[in-house]
């Protein structure tokens, strides 16, 4: 029964991860709207979802 | 206060950056690294906090890239959303001081307080560079300081000039694009400038002279070019397999210790079948790619891909793509989105399509396990002469991308009729030892990337895979293995009719879906499908065994045929469509990929069943 319950947690969250992380802009915009900014990761860019190597060098606020 | 860093393209702008904010940009030994403008945060003593800007380099304020537009626009206030700086720090190369300064002139028109940043003043010097800083400072009328952006405190006087004055904002200029008349003015100018600061202009070295007259020759250039890949493929196989088969044996190990403390149920499949045997398979892959990008960072801090690109013009040319092609086509290697955004660099818009749409030929890291795991199942790891006969494997298919490309490039060349002819000016950079810092920074951020990668949008596909693979259930009395019945083995099984003419099986099918979101997914796909269709081998992470076993050779060499020219990942599409405004290049793109791939694995493999007799 646990051995169930967590793979129904974790089976729901990959998908969710999956669908987020290839959803097109138009939807990631819309639920960061509606969100209102509060969560930052949403803002997360879109067309970099695939390329974990361009969402690092974007990644560019930093401080000494 | 707001700050952008400001100079020629190579002139140390981003290490300069990396200095002040402590961020870590790539830096490298060639023009056009930085395309795009980046933004950091650094205090000064005071604990004053400034943004600072690093801005794609530019020979002048009259762009003729679109990189050098993003540099003039922001410098403008052109850019929507982003303030127009407040200060310039004007990065001038010491070891080309003549174009700074003209380009220095130019940008005192923009009408914003500036100073002006001596960079690289110590290998300079070491060439008997002078120059008198306050007299140059005195003409210019603005502070004129040094700086060695690579070396710790090679920024300190620029911050101290930051905190120590006071910057007056003037009202806005009207801005004019300066004409031939301004540019020769500008000429004569910085001729008066440099004499009245008695500037000793630096020697060109003797030694760089020597190289260049090897590297550049048109003949032993080309065939030192050629070795210098050659050898990168090799050691890619050569010297990976120690840390592989660690790597292997500790995925083994982990597989056996869950088996043995889990009992038997969903989550003990889900982790051994699963996660185990679909990320292991990809992870094993780590050492090769970590290889490859050490020649590729060594060979970027060098400064021999510029002269790489000037060798390589001619050829480029006769297929319609510039030499400027060179570096986004090598950047390619790696990603090609970073390989797509650095075509920004190429003036013409023609060639910076037709260089888009060749890039994703290119064979990215991603692609690395594909071909790492079928040429470990199906071709001997033996010697041919001096040479590793699975590197020579690598280096060709590598290869093969490389013509494709060109072969691809020629025919959109035909299509889009005479291109604007577009002389090759490239500056080439003095050739310098890698920084060991910068190459094992470089590698943690590859192994961190690559990681992250594994851990992120892998997992997830992994996870959804093994579910899709194991639900639902068998029909009582089924004999077959379980997934053949699950929503996985019926979708692959649907796909397989169209893929069964190049000879692929309904697993390969399965793990051709997800490997549109990453191409490496397909490694791990398989590793879980072969998991769980009872392969004891693919369990402990041994897929290269398992495919060999249950694979023909037709199938495996047109799997890798396919790969070479494999429908590129969606991000890739999502990159072009913003590049080039609008859906038209990236649909043409993913069905031009598609049709190629399956006829050059359809050709692979009815040409090996030929040959093989079958």
């Amino acid at each position: 029964m646990w051995q169930n319950l967590i793979v129904v947690v974790a089976v729901s969250v990959a998908a969710l991860y999956v669908f987020w992380s290839l959803a097109p802009r138009v939807v990631r915009e819309w639920v960061a709207t509606r969100c209102g900014g509060r969560v930052p990761w949403l803002s997360w860019r879109p067309d970099q979802g695939g390329c974990a190597e361009c969402a690092a060098s974007n990644k560019t606020r930093s401080s000494r | 206060m707001r700050v952008a860093l400001i100079g020629l393209p190579n002139c140390g702008k981003t290490a300069l950056f990396n200095r002040l904010t402590g961020s870590r940009q790539k830096v490298a030994n060639y023009p056009g690294v930085t395309v795009e403008r980046k933004e950091g945060v650094f205090s000064d003593a005071k604990g004053e906090r400034h943004q600072l800007l690093d801005l794609p380099g530019l020979y002048s304020f009259k762009p003729t890239t679109l990189d050098e537009a993003i540099t003039r626009d922001v410098a403008l206030g052109r850019l929507s959303g982003e303030p127009r700086p407040e200060l310039i720090v004007l990065v001038a190369d010491a070891l080309h001081l003549s174009l700074s300064l003209r380009l220095a002139l130019e940008a005192r028109r923009l009408g914003l307080p500036m100073v002006l940043a001596i960079n690289r003043s110590d290998i300079a010097k070491r060439r008997g560079f002078q120059l008198d800083l306050a007299a140059l400072s005195r003409e210019l009328a603005i502070p004129v300081i040094e700086t060695v952006a690579t070396r710790p405190g090679g920024a300190d006087a620029l911050v101290s000039v930051l905190e120590q004055q006071t910057w007056e904002q003037s009202d806005s200029v009207e801005w004019q694009e300066p004409t031939a008349l301004d540019v020769i003015a500008a000429h004569r100018e910085v001729a008066r400038l440099l004499t009245a600061a008695h500037h000793q202009e630096p020697a060109r070295s003797a030694a760089v002279a020597a190289a260049d007259r090897l590297l550049l020759h048109p003949i032993f250039g080309m065939l030192s070019l050629a070795v210098i890949l050659f050898l990168v493929f090799q050691a890619v196989f050569s010297w990976a397999s120690l840390p592989m088969d660690m790597i292997d044996a500790g995925i083994a190990r982990l597989g056996e210790l869950l088996a043995t403390q889990i009992p038997e149920g969903p989550l003990r499949s889900l982790l051994i079948d699963g996660v185990i045997a679909g990320l292991g398979s990809v992870v094993i892959f780590l050492p090769q790619i970590l290889i490859l990008f050490a020649f590729i960072l060594v060979l970027e801090d060098s400064g021999y891909l510029p002269r790489a690109a000037y060798l390589l013009d001619r050829l480029m040319g006769s297929v319609g793509l510039s030499g400027r092609a060179f570096i986004p086509l090598l950047s390619s290697f790696a990603c090609a989105i970073p390989g797509i955004m650095a075509t920004r660099t190429i003036p013409s818009m023609r060639d910076r399509i037709a260089t888009i749409m060749v890039a994703p030929l290119m064979t990215c890291s991603a692609r690395l396990p594909v071909y790492a795991l079928l040429i470990a199942a199906f071709i001997p790891d033996r010697d041919v002469g001096i040479f590793n006969l699975q590197g020579l494997v690598l280096f060709a298919l590598y290869f093969a991308g490389i013509i494709s490309a060109l072969l691809v490039a020629y025919v959109i060349k035909r299509w889009q009729g005479a291109s604007d002819q577009h002389l090759l000016m490239l500056e080439l950079p003095d050739y310098q030892w890698p920084n060991p810092l910068n190459l094992l920074v470089g590698l943690y951020d590859r192994t961190r990337i690559f990681l992250e990668r594994v851990g992120g949008i892998i997992l997830a596909m992994v996870v959804l895979l093994w579910f899709l693979s194991t639900y639902p259930a068998p029909p009582p009395g089924a004999t077959a293995p379980a997934i053949e019945y699950s929503f996985a083995g019926q979708i692959g099984k649907a796909l397989a009719v169209v893929l069964e003419p190049i000879g692929f099986n309904w697993q390969i099918a399965i793990a051709l879906v997800p490997g549109l979101a990453a191409r490496e997914i397909a490694v791990g796909a398989l590793g879980t499908v072969y998991a769980l269709s009872g392969s004891e081998e693919a369990v402990t992470g041994a897929l290269a065994a398992t495919i060999a076993a249950e694979w023909s050779l037709g199938t495996a060499l047109a799997l890798l045929a396919w790969y070479v020219f494999a429908p590129q990942c969606l991000a890739t599409l999502a990159v072009v469509k913003r590049e080039t405004g609008g859906w038209r290049h990236p649909l043409m793109m993913a069905v031009y990929l598609f049709a190629l791939a399956y006829v050059a694995a359809f050709v692979t493999y009815r040409l090996t069943l030929i040959l093989m007799g079958a």
